[in-house]
């Protein structure tokens, strides 16, 4: 029974420990709205539903309630604001001196009061590379996106918007309601030229971003380059440390095959965004529309996790699922991202736990603080406790995994095997990742992907004849696979 | 211990749900499917008073069995009928003994409920209930069964197999 801190049928309805039973009551029936089988087209959210039914089940009823807060640890008090869930591969774990893996699939759903139905006011900076190489159609599409976001913008957002190229130029500063024939003037008059020197934009939007910073605002950089940044790197990561302090999100979109995915993956990472790929010039307007219509659709941001571990309890890998799907940087805090107003933000935690001792009654995964900001509110800073915690026993009978749990992997896999061969074949080890990349091949065809095993089966011939793989289809792979990753794909 | 990928022969850490190295899925999911449980509707089947109190048992009967299982959260009655031993458990993938009385639909998995938790057999003048060394153990009216022995089952019994409740109605006449 789930009775951690953060891991409990309080959490699991978003309600605190005093809550009235009307407060439970109607916690329920807006989450069965939501994630009925009836009402999601999502099949994930009958599982949640189903682990928010069974809370209910006992809350609702005064006196399984009372014996069931006799089990909860005294100083317990779930943020009244936010629902969580987690789905464990055990739930029992096993007393062994060797290793075991321990899955973990945590959802946190937005619970709005009428209030925060409304969108969140934005502090946005759209920060574009106008170097040499983003002339012609690429910049055509980035100039008629940006004219079509600064349309949707509400009144009370702030917009800026930085060219970089060898220096930073600001094109419209951080305004509010913004004279929108100025700004269409003014995107359309962006010409290219020069090179990619990313710092200079970065520091010059952050700038832009710090003037109006507060945790009213969803505080955001959109970032849109098709180059490499060469030199300056680490400083640009330095940025995106202080960013995240002062909590503002960076998300990127590359474009073509230059840039640099895994540089730019790290800078967003830093900060709880991620990065996207827009192959052909086509692609740049659905992709950046799409991380806008994630930011004006955010209910809770910053969202992370600043944890201990015990010793004998690794973090080793997390990724979001949704929305946004993206690897996590694991680091303490880890950051999770946005909780947006519909769907859950739903992270797989991978946790290799070296040994269970024989005599343990219980192995605390991970106990730390998840904070999180929700925008609305006239106080948006929130902090809880959270704990996840399996029991312990000697000779546990293994369960099978929960499906919904299974099904997540199996998605996650394909993505897990591309960052591994990619990894190896960079580290030297030809052999392994080559053989990787078959088992990928054929994964790929059994999930009904030929035109990616496809792409994967070219880098193979390119590796054989001793050439390295080619900056495009290492993209194309990994982008793919992490595309497979959304239920009804990206 | 070390899970081995079928297909490559790559030692995996147990718990593994699918290969590192190759990709090959380890595991057999859970057999319970969300859309078997939709059915029973759990949602609007209120159980009123405690779980833990016994309540009086449903006076009517449908059933001309002699013994029936009530599934205490959803009000289910489950007639076991034309034999005189019955196992209860829950189905799961690639699983070869199935139980009599199989409780998958009534979220059996998520309550604790093993593949092949109990058995309760009819005998002349008795109902027996035996746990079969169950993971999270059997409970007749609160009180832990020793695996594998015999204990009498009477008419409003309170059965919990791990977790799930079922109550025992026996035909009274």
């Amino acid at each position: 029974m789930a009775t951690g801190y953060l891991d409990n049928f309080y959490a699991r309805l978003g309600v605190g420990k005093r809550a009235t039973a009307d407060d439970i009551r109607h916690a329920y029936h807006a989450a069965a709205r939501r994630l009925h089988p009836d009402a999601s087209a999502n099949p994930d959210d009958t599982e949640l539903f189903l682990q928010i039914q069974e809370a209910y089940e006992i809350l609702s009823n005064p006196q399984k309630r009372q014996d069931y807060d006799k089990l909860l640890p005294d100083d317990i008090d779930p943020p009244a604001d936010v629902m969580v869930n987690a789905i464990y591969s055990r739930s029992i774990l096993p007393t062994m001196e060797s290793a075991q893996l321990v899955y973990v699939l945590m959802d946190l759903l937005s619970r709005p009061t009428e209030e925060d139905r409304k969108k969140p006011s934005l502090n946005v900076c759209l920060l574009l590379d106008t170097s040499t190489s983003m002339s012609g159609q690429r910049l055509e599409m980035v100039k008629s996106t940006a004219t079509t976001m600064v349309k949707a913008l509400q009144p009370e957002d702030y917009f800026s918007l930085i060219t970089f190229n060898d220096r930073a130029e600001v094109i419209v500063s951080a305004e509010r309601g913004v004279d929108l024939g100025r700004v269409e003037a003014r995107i359309s008059q962006l010409n290219t030229g020069g090179g990619t020197e990313m710092l200079h934009g970065l520091k010059a939007a952050m700038n832009e971003v710090a003037r109006n910073l507060g945790p009213s605002f969803v505080n955001q950089i959109l970032l849109v380059t098709d180059g490499r940044t060469y030199g300056d790197d680490a400083a640009c990561l330095e940025v995106a440390d202080f960013a995240s302090n002062r909590g503002i999100t960076i998300s990127g979109l590359g474009i073509g095959h230059e840039w640099n995915d895994e540089f730019l993956d790290e800078l967003c990472r830093k900060t709880g965004g991620s990065s996207s790929y827009a192959a052909r010039p086509d692609d740049i307007r659905r992709l950046l529309e799409k991380q806008f219509q994630n930011i004006s659709r955010t209910y809770a941001n910053n969202v992370s996790i600043a944890y201990k571990s015990s010793p004998d309890v690794e973090l080793r890998y997390a990724f979001r699922l949704s929305p946004d799907p993206s690897a996590l940087r694991i680091a303490t805090p880890v950051h999770f991202g946005n909780i947006p107003l519909g769907p859950s933000l739903s992270v797989l935690m991978e946790f290799l736990i070296h040994r269970v001792p024989e005599g343990s009654r219980e192995i605390t995964l991970l106990d730390g603080d998840l904070n999180l900001k929700i925008p609305t509110r006239k106080i948006p800073d929130t902090t809880a406790r959270v704990s996840l915690a399996r029991p312990a026993a000697k000779d546990a009978e293994v369960e099978p995994p929960p499906q919904v749990l299974v099904k997540a992997m199996s998605r996650l896999s394909l993505y897990r095997m591309q960052e591994k061969a990619r990894q190896e074949i960079e580290a030297g080890d030809i052999e392994k990742g080559t053989a990787r990349l078959n088992s990928l091949a054929v994964q790929l065809l059994s999930a009904g992907r030929p035109d990616l095993a496809h792409t994967v089966r070219l880098e193979l011939k390119n590796l054989q004849n001793g050439n390295s793989v080619s900056e495009d289809s290492k993209k194309q792979i990994k982008y793919g696979t992490r595309a497979l990753v959304l239920p009804n794909g990206e | 211990m070390s899970v081995q990928c079928p297909n490559c022969n790559h030692a995996n850490f147990d718990g593994a749900l699918f290969c590192a190295e190759c990709g090959t899925k380890l595991v057999t999911e859970d057999g319970l499917s969300t859309a078997s449980v939709r059915p029973t509707d759990a949602s609007k089947a209120q159980v009123s008073g405690s779980m833990e109190a016994v309540a009086p048992p449903p006076a009517i009967q449908t059933s001309d069995a002699l013994i029936s299982l009530h599934v205490v959260r959803t009000g289910q009655i489950l007639p076991l009928v034309g034999r005189d031993e019955f196992t209860v458990g829950r189905v799961s993938e690639g699983q070869s003994i199935l139980p009599d009385i199989d409780l998958t639909p009534y979220d059996a998995y998520s309550q604790g409920v093993s593949r092949l938790h109990a058995t309760i057999k009819l005998s002349e003048d008795h109902i027996l209930l035996i746990d079969l060394g169950s993971s999270n153990g059997t409970r007749l009216n609160n009180e832990k069964l020793q695996p594998h022995r015999e204990y009498e089952l009477r008419h409003g019994d309170m059965v919990a197999l791990g977790r799930f409740k079922l109550q025992a109605l026996v035909r009274q006449d």
